[in-house]
């Protein structure tokens, strides 16, 4: 990462790059302040137009979709510690092909943003999500994720998720059970299975 | 168990060690002035109360002043007590640091710092610790608007 004047961060003083990440925090503040749509229109997505016919891709496609999230790991707050709960064993995510938290966005197409965000953490947020490969989902996790919960009209918390990236499923809680985590999965599941390859 | 100190005999003996000091024993508390503060943690710290051990350092905003709370123990003696300074300038709040005496209070200087704005002098490092550069107020004082 450089700055604009084509320094280097190694060549900066500490109080320089707490000044430049400022600048970043704050710019991104001002310029999030409008939640971003919700990606559904796989809800009422039409039938491919006629003459073309995917027959078993899209059904194929889709079936390796579903069996093989992989989710990146995003535990930010109180809520990860029921995130790796239903991770762990007894309520097993591995039973869905998603065992494994990637530790880098590269390799990963599931976001599950279990926490409280606050702007100092959102362009970070931001950046991870940017750096996962199409096609990938987000799941907010909690009453912080949906709405910014209690910390709502706190300075620091953003209110939620969808302020920064646009996401999928809202898991409502505080924290939500594992269950209602394992819900929200199949919902993903469910909206990949409609997926159609090819748009109208 | 932990004693409690006895507030109206500290006063007495900080008022015969440190003569001059304008001093207040509450039930609870001991009361400072601000610029005095400096010299009287230096006499807790040393023999015989030997409060070495700054458990917390804190601040609340009320009408008239800012309050700066120090919560002090002494793992030699067991015993522990409450200080109390308030600065009444609230535009330009300042005092003077405690870091050379107890190590443990600059993060928690810092933190004062960033959320009540008061400026410790004579701190080793005053920057911000939890908001970014470029924050506007001090989200921890009443009138702290947010934006919402």
């Amino acid at each position: 990462m450089e700055l604009d004047s084509g320094k280097p961060l190694s060549l900066l003083t500490l109080d320089e790059i707490d000044q430049h990440e400022g600048g970043i925090i704050q710019s991104f503040r001002t310029g999030h302040t409008t939640p971003y749509p919700d990606p559904a229109d796989w809800l009422n997505s039409e039938e491919p137009p006629p003459g073309v016919f995917v027959t078993s891709v899209e059904k194929v496609l889709n079936w390796s979709r579903h069996y093989s999230l992989w989710p990146v790991m995003f535990g930010l707050a109180c809520c990860a510690i029921e995130m790796m709960c239903m991770a762990a064993s007894r309520w097993d995510l591995a039973r869905f092909g998603m065992d494994i938290f990637r530790a880098s966005p590269r390799q990963a197409d599931l976001m599950i943003v279990a926490g409280t965000l606050t702007w100092k953490m959102a362009p970070w947020l931001k950046r991870i999500y940017d750096q996962m490969p199409e096609p990938k989902w987000v799941l907010a996790m909690g009453a912080c994720g949906t709405s910014g919960g209690l910390f709502r009209d706190s300075y620091s918390v953003v209110p939620g998720f969808n302020m920064v990236v646009p996401v999928d499923v809202y898991v409502p809680g505080c924290p939500p059970r594992p269950e209602a985590l394992l819900r929200a999965i199949m919902d993903i599941h469910e909206k990949i299975d409609k997926t159609r390859i090819i748009k109208r | 168990m932990t004693a409690v100190l006895d507030y109206q005999q500290l006063k007495a003996d900080l008022s015969k060690e440190l003569p001059g000091i304008e001093i207040q024993a509450e039930s609870s508390f001991l009361l400072a002035l601000p610029e005095d503060i400096h010299h009287v943690c230096q006499y807790l710290v040393s023999r015989p109360l030997q409060m070495d051990y700054l458990t917390n350092l804190t601040a609340a905003d009320y009408p008239e002043y800012i309050e700066i709370i120090f919560h002090l123990n002494s793992i030699v003696n067991n015993t522990a007590m409450t200080l109390k300074t308030r600065l009444t300038d609230k535009t330009n709040p300042k005092m003077a640091s405690v870091v050379d005496i107890w190590r443990g209070a600059e993060l928690q200087e810092r933190e004062i710092y960033d959320l009540f704005g008061v400026v410790f002098e004579n701190h080793i490092g005053l920057k911000r610790i939890f908001l970014w550069e470029g924050f506007e107020g001090y989200p921890l004082r009443k009138d702290f608007a947010n934006g919402h």
